[in-house]
């Protein structure tokens, strides 16, 4: 009985956001931006409230709900279904509970739009995608819901569409996640050509009797989608350009829930990344997070420094994942959906304030003029660089006690970027809200329907660290949920005391150097840095000028010589063979009299010689 | 008069008919040589028949007279009928044959 309301309740959850999509879509030119708005925030609320009513009432048990048998592949029954189990709840909770604060604060911030109903609708179907991402039971699930959020955050980054940069970041980060979704297909067929079945659960115990080959390239086809959704390694470029979209979009979709699937995606396939693939999960992971960390210290574009900011800590729980940390990763995952997105809507309630206005340089004095925005800001700022108690301070601990156990090397690579992430949210900070004003236009406070959600989110990113504190021996809340599906990694024992000592170390140090240079050097190296040291230059020429290239040279020699050419020459045999044969056709009868003639002599000699 | 001469005034008759046949251009010219050709042919089965003793190859000779006669009615009907039309008998310029 309990089973029965709990798998109702999950597919109504799963399926309020999708109502709420197809409502606001049909209607979209009768609903005002105020109906549209509230239509989508009912509509995930819903979804959250029955996210936490399911987390209540869950039993600690991994239950499966086969929804349908969806098709028959290669004699392997292929259905859809939903998987009720700790990992599963906890992405529910905080897509549900980030995306209904963010499309409030969006009623406000899309106030002054005539398509907003539309993107009322995109959102909530974004929704609605995620939610089939992380409930679903298999790799085909997870594989529709992995398309669906792709497809919304296409639409919603190239939402303004009559800007002609908004439609090439929107074209872009579609096809570099179409790259990364590779890695789903390899994950989906392989398991389906050996004859294994795709649900995560059976699949998790048949794994160990496939081939070495085929568990390496299972792990592979892991990394490169994770690489394609969470924006790792060379395949980052999208992310900073997806900042094209409306902010309270950057926040939800290119912070907080979307770009995480690939650590959802890693702790629930941890099964196939085994110990072959695991260092270089570790190494992408790394190597991205310095990047992003380094990239993020020049940036002058309020909306850029942050999704470098979300690149490098995407990048920290990738490279958890490699060491073996899921629950450190799920952890910094959930807190850093909570800053992250508070940090985004405040980005956006400074942009709104000051009408459009983008170019960090150009603010300051922000503090007297915006007070919500900036102590919620603020806090979210404390928050990411590690600061206890706040919830960064508890999830960037677990990464690094977790590194620490890996490394001596590792552990000092990721207090490097932590202190990194200081120095670039500092200077962020300082040239917002600290430095002098030197905007002409006076700013103004967001209303309240904006602030209300930075407020809530300000609250999430103090107490989320409560989520996963171990009493004692036993472990945190988070950790005993996940237990049952994500292995936990035994961690080195240390004392809170140092880790408070060593977390406000970096803290300060990273601030005092971010101050220096946002008083000293706010534009150091900009036009390098603006170029991202030319990375993005370097992987188009690899990839489209090479292919580009490859495709000239196929022209020449393929097309225009073997296949052109060879066509060519024979119509043109052939032409000439016709007209020699079309001269016998004179059309005088002493022609063909003639050709009688030998004939029949011909016939007559062949019958009498012989 | 012996049986080989007239093998060979007939193969003679024959082959001046094919020749001209194949190099004149006049057609009234051409039907003449057509005649010549069935006279050799002619001369060819009387001779056959007279060799062996045959008398069937007297009658088959006037059939063949007889046919020659309706096919000449016939193709200078048509002759007339071309020069009225194209103003020539010339196969060099009747060519309506080539494709």
């Amino acid at each position: 009985m309990a089973q029965g309301i709990i798998s109702v309740g999950a597919i109504a959850m799963v399926l309020a956001p999708l109502l709420g999509a197809v409502g606001i879509r049909c209607f979209r030119d009768r609903l005002s931006v105020n109906q549209a708005g509230w239509l989508s925030v009912v509509s995930m609320g819903l979804s959250a409230v029955l996210a936490v009513m399911l987390a209540v009432n869950w039993n600690g048990q991994v239950g499966i709900m086969t929804g349908f048998e969806w098709a028959t592949l290669l004699n392997m029954p292929v259905g859809l279904g939903i998987q009720v189990d700790g990992l599963s709840l906890l992405m529910s909770l905080m897509v549900t509970i980030i995306a209904t604060l963010i499309a409030v604060y969006s009623i406000g911030y899309m106030a002054h739009d005539d398509q907003a109903p539309s993107f009322f609708a995109w959102v909530s179907f974004f929704v609605f995608w995620m939610l089939v991402l992380v409930m679903s039971d298999s790799v085909l699930g997870l594989f529709f819901g992995w398309e669906g959020v792709g497809l919304c955050s296409f639409l919603l980054i190239g939402f303004w569409n009559g800007v002609a940069s908004n439609q090439r970041a929107a074209i872009q980060a579609f096809v570099v996640n179409r790259l990364g979704d590779l890695g789903i297909w390899v994950i989906l067929l392989l398991p389906l050509m050996a004859f294994q079945p795709l649900g995560w659960m059976v699949l998790s115990g048949q794994v160990a009797t496939m081939s070495p080959l085929i568990q390496a390239l299972l792990g592979m086809g892991v990394l490169l989608a994770v690489c394609g959704k969470s924006a790792q390694g060379p395949l980052y470029v999208w992310l900073p350009n997806a900042m094209a979209g409306p902010t309270p979009v950057s926040a939800l979709i290119h912070a907080a829930t979307m770009v995480t699937a690939g650590v959802y995606l890693l702790s629930r396939a941890h099964f196939l990344v085994g110990p072959a693939v695991q260092p270089w999960v570790m190494g992408v992971g790394l190597i991205t997070s310095l990047l992003g960390a380094i990239l993020a210290l020049g940036q002058s574009d309020i909306k850029r420094v942050l999704a470098f900011s979300t690149m490098s800590q995407l990048g920290l729980m990738v490279m958890a994942c490699g060491i073996g940390a899921y629950h450190a990763a799920l952890f910094h995952m959930v807190t850093h959906a909570g800053f992250k997105a508070l940090l985004f809507l405040g980005a956006g309630s400074v942009i709104h304030g000051l009408h459009g206005e983008q170019n960090i340089t150009k603010m300051g004095g922000l503090r007297n003029h915006m007070p919500i925005t900036f102590w919620t800001m603020s806090l979210a700022v404390l928050a990411i660089m590690g600061v206890p108690p706040l919830s960064g301070f508890f999830s960037k601990d677990a990464i690094i006690v977790a590194a620490m156990g890996h490394s001596h090397w590792l552990l000092g690579a990721t207090l490097f970027v932590s202190l990194l992430t200081s120095v670039y949210m500092i200077r962020l900070w300082w040239l917002v809200f600290m430095a002098p004003a030197t905007s002409g236009v006076p700013p103004h406070e967001s209303p309240r329907i904006m602030t209300i959600p930075l407020l809530l989110l300000g609250v999430v990113s103090v107490v989320a660290g409560g989520l996963n504190v171990p009493v004692g021996q036993s472990l945190g809340l988070m950790s005993a949920w996940l237990q049952p599906v994500v292995p936990w990694l035994e961690t080195p024992h240390t004392s809170w005391f140092a880790m408070i000592a060593l977390s406000l170390g970096m803290a300060g140090l990273g601030g005092a150097i971010g101050w220096g240079l946002a008083t000293r050097f706010p534009l150091l190296f900009r036009q390098w840095f603006e170029a991202q040291f030319g990375i993005p230059l370097f992987l188009n020429a690899m990839t489209a000028q090479l292919t580009l290239v490859v495709g000239w040279a196929l022209n020449r020699v393929g097309d225009r010589v073997l296949i052109q050419g060879g066509i060519r020459t024979t119509s043109w045999a052939l032409n000439h063979l016709s007209k020699r044969i079309l001269m016998t056709q004179t059309g005088r009868l002493g022609t063909y009299l003639l050709a009688l003639l030998v004939l029949v002599l011909g016939i007559l000699g062949s019958v009498l010689l012989p | 008069m012996t049986i080989s001469a007239l093998v060979c005034v007939s193969l003679l008759l024959m082959g001046i008919g094919g020749v001209g046949m194949v190099i004149r251009r006049n057609i009234l010219i051409m039907m003449m040589c057509l005649e010549l050709m069935l006279t050799a042919a002619n001369i060819m089965i009387v001779t056959a028949g007279a060799v062996h003793g045959v008398l069937g190859t007297q009658v088959l000779v006037f059939f063949v007279m007889m046919v020659a006669a309706a096919e000449v009615a016939v193709g200078l009907a048509l002759l007339v009928l071309v020069y009225r039309l194209r103003n020539t008998i010339s196969t060099k310029e009747l060519t309506w044959l080539k494709g």
